[in-house]
């Protein structure tokens, strides 16, 4: 597997970069040869961290569903030219990062968190779902590039180049876009125990 | 950056520390500066308290990493891939030099005039019932014609003399294209179905629209719904006019406008006919069925 990741690395790559390791390039040299299904192989390994990325941004599952699709349709649309300036799965978040802001584009604003359903997650009790889901309806109340930013950091784990790369920014960007997000978070989550007040401070909004 | 005099610059330097925050959550301070950060909140309880509540947002936010699981995305993707790919397919010819493509456009027209009763006057398809089998694929009146869909460019390709031909043509009711149908129609009416979310429910009943042409695996249909909550799925059903069974595969592609109105591409796949081993529709398919009538000519299809 490795050697032949290696040897369709170096065919799609000569200019021999970090990508030598990436093992979705072998798929994308299978599928750029003609085998289209190399092409489901890459779905099926890309589309939880999609989905998931895509729940961050859009809030609603069926939107989610549709931008996941949206995204691997314009993957599949695009991979034939992929010339490996990045990473498969970073180039995949940013057609996913696209797809969920047209999207959210033609959405109104939710204006309650009743409007925003969130899929119950894997069970890990009452409690920790109950504040998982609030978590997660508080993020979708920020504006659509601080959810961007953060569910790429906390659900996707992307260094602070990785998230810009997904969101055609700079590090030094996401690393104020990340400051500014958690604080707006901060903001409008209700805390998690009775010691944190709901407004945790008469400066939780304030922009550095 | 290291202060470690609180005194004199205390609040720039609380600014500047509280900006750096977030990066030390991150671990990407350098050495250095997380220190710096570390000293400076042992001396000011303001920044040790805005630290603490940043710190504890990150722990909520440490949740999202608990995965959510989608439904397997691999039919749906393949579902969109083959329906684009349809409709790339189908809109090429418009891609056709201009001249080329203006003489298609001609020729069809021409033939279409030639067939009597093919074409009214005025342009409006005449006759798209069930009982003569003829086969109109039009566009519904609320949305252009595939036609128009292309980029100005290929309409203004048009030469003059097409140009006139179809200015006759009513607004409501553009006629796209006009084909015979070897085979009885396969859809007869789609029911256009929006889940319990949305009030009032659009149901479509407009079989003369949705008629695929015999030969046709695929035909479309763009339906304006208002929906009181966009987000939700929307489903179509289509039935067969003669058994009453439902088609196999119907997919909806929707499309958001900004005032919150959703458009609703209906495609309809039709599987090829079951009893014709070599798709030769024109000689094979019985003309005995409902529907259906002899056929004298197949070949004005785009």
């Amino acid at each position: 597997m490795f050697i032949e990741t290696m040897a369709n690395a170096t065919l799609l790559n000569p200019a021999g970069t970090r990508l030598a390791g990436d093992p979705d390039y072998a798929l994308v040299a299978r599928f750029q040869a003609g085998d289209d299904a190399a092409f489901d192989t890459l779905v099926g390994r890309h589309e939880e961290f999609i989905y998931n990325v895509c729940m961050g941004i859009v809030s609603s599952p069926e939107d989610a569903e549709d931008a996941m699709q949206e995204t691997f349709l314009a993957a599949y649309r695009a991979l034939k030219k992929f010339r490996g300036d990045s990473k498969v799965s970073t180039w995949l978040y940013r057609i996913a990062v696209r797809e969920c802001l047209d999207i959210s584009r033609r959405r109104k604003p939710a204006s309650s968190l009743e409007e925003i359903i969130v899929e119950p997650s894997v069970d890990d009790g009452a409690d920790g779902r109950a504040t998982e889901s609030l978590v997660r309806s508080s993020l979708a109340m920020l504006p659509e590039h601080y959810r961007t930013a953060l569910i790429l950091r906390y659900y996707g784990g992307l260094s602070y180049e990785e998230i810009a790369s997904a969101m055609n920014s700079t590090a030094g960007r996401v690393k104020m876009m990340l400051h500014r997000a958690r604080k707006a978070f901060q903001g409008v989550w209700p805390g998690d125990s009775a010691d944190a007040p709901l407004a945790s401070g008469g400066d939780s909004n304030e922009d550095v | 950056m290291r202060h470690s005099h609180p005194a004199a610059t205390a609040m720039k330097t609380c600014d500047t520390f509280k900006t750096s925050f977030s990066a030390y959550i991150d671990q990407q301070l350098s050495l250095d500066d997380r220190a710096g950060v570390e000293e400076h909140i042992r001396t000011c309880p303001a920044c040790a308290r805005e630290l603490s509540e940043l710190q504890r947002a990150h722990e909520a936010l440490l949740l999202l990493g608990n995965p959510l699981k989608p439904r397997p995305a691999l039919a749906a993707v393949r579902a969109r891939i083959r329906q684009d790919e349809e409709r790339r397919r189908r809109a090429r010819w418009l891609w056709l030099p201009a001249p080329v493509a203006g003489a298609a456009l001609a020729g069809l027209l021409a033939f279409s005039f030639l067939r009597p009763g093919s074409l009214q006057p005025d342009g409006e398809v005449a006759d798209s019932g069930l009982e003569s089998g003829r086969t109109a694929v039009v566009a519904p009146s609320n949305t252009p014609a595939p036609v128009a869909v292309q980029p100005d460019s290929a309409a203004a390709a048009i030469p003059k003399a097409v140009a006139e031909i179809r200015r006759p043509a009513p607004a409501k009711r553009p006629a796209v294209r006009i084909a015979q149908s070897p085979v009885r129609p396969r859809a007869r009416a789609v029911r256009f179905i929006a889940p319990a979310p949305v009030a009032a429910a659009p149901v479509l009943e407009s079989p003369a629209d949705l008629l695929p042409d015999a030969a046709a695996t695929e035909v479309e249909q763009s339906v304006m719904v208002v929906a009181s909550r966009p987000a939700v799925n929307y489903c179509a059903v289509a039935h067969d006019p003669v058994s009453g069974a439902q088609v196999s595969e119907v997919s909806v592609r929707r499309t958001y406008a900004a005032d919150g109105s959703v458009r609703a591409h209906i495609v309809l796949h039709f599987p090829p006919p079951d009893d014709v081993e070599n798709n030769d529709t024109e000689n094979s398919i019985p003309n005995n069925r409902p529907g259906s009538r002899p056929v004298a000519d197949p070949g004005n299809r785009v």
